[in-house]
């Protein structure tokens, strides 16, 4: 889901003119798919998960190592994902939380409740 | 009639502690919390199928919840607390601890007792923190005792079972 706006591409000098105007400028039509909170959160989430894709050697084998939102809701960690739990209700490790403190959507939790800032480090 | 001895199969049950004498702690506890103690909250479980959890952070603002229970329980009640949050002034906080009877439960009431679940006691809803359970039956691992539940308040903004 992308927001489609329409920006002006090079113009000639003579576009430039005060007649011509615009008239030699090329219209395109281009798509930027959003960036919230949520967005970024995900894209390190999956980035985590997919990209790095991180495997381990366990007394099951070589299995993928599971990636974890450990901020979730506890009826959802409890009920939810059981596989990452065995049957007394451990959590089979290993396994990679996400970095849940860090994402930007409770950092701007945070800000709200005036306990730090929000700092985007490009 | 044959004399010859047979050895059983299987050794001999305990000589006192067995099914019947499990059958009676559990008839003596059923009545003793129902019918001296008479405590009551209602179960809410979440229904985890229903309910629509964000994808990412697992969180659901409308719960959906399968039909609440009313269950006899010890509930230890631990009071409304006042606390201080840095930037936002006064708030309340409340806990109680409620001990269920796991047998009740898990035989006679169909209902299993798990973390996030909520619960109604007096006009508060609280959530399921923890759970443990303390105690075996007569030191058999296969029967444990009670089911001993943490609970918070929960926020309107978390759960509203109205």
């Amino acid at each position: 889901m992308g927001v489609k706006s329409v920006i002006l591409g090079a113009a000639s000098p003579s576009a430039l003119s005060a007649e011509g105007a615009l008239q030699d400028a090329e219209l395109k039509e281009v798509t930027i798919m959003p960036s919230t909170l949520e967005t970024i959160d995900r894209a390190l989430f999956e980035w985590l998960s997919e990209e790095l894709d991180i495997f381990a050697t366990t007394n099951k084998g070589w299995k993928k190592v599971p990636v974890i939102w450990a901020g979730s809701e506890r009826s959802h960690q409890i009920k939810k994902d059981k596989d990452i739990r065995d049957s007394s209700g451990l959590l089979k490790l290993p396994m990679v939380p996400s970095p849940e403190n860090q994402s930007l959507k409770i950092q701007a939790l945070r800000v709200s409740l005036g306990l730090t800032f929000l700092i985007i480090r490009i | 009639m044959s004399n010859e001895w047979n050895q059983p199969s299987a050794p001999p049950p305990p000589l006192f502690l067995g099914k019947k004498e499990r059958d009676l702690v559990k008839q003596v506890n059923d009545e003793l919390i129902e019918r001296v103690v008479g405590q009551t909250v209602v179960y809410y479980p979440v229904d985890i199928s229903a309910t629509n959890y964000h994808s990412l952070y697992g969180e659901a603002i409308e719960k959906t919840f399968l039909p609440p229970i009313r269950v006899y329980a010890l509930v230890s009640w631990e009071g409304i607390q006042t606390k201080n949050i840095d930037a936002l002034g006064l708030d309340k906080t409340s806990s109680i601890s409620i001990h269920f009877h796991k047998r009740r439960l898990t035989e006679d009431q169909d209902l299993y007792v798990r973390e996030g679940d909520f619960v109604l006691y007096g006009d508060i809803y609280y959530e399921v923190v923890s759970l443990s359970e303390p105690q075996q039956l007569f030191g058999q691992t296969d029967h444990k005792m009670e089911i001993t539940a943490k609970c918070i308040a929960a926020r309107e903004g978390l759960f509203d079972g109205s």
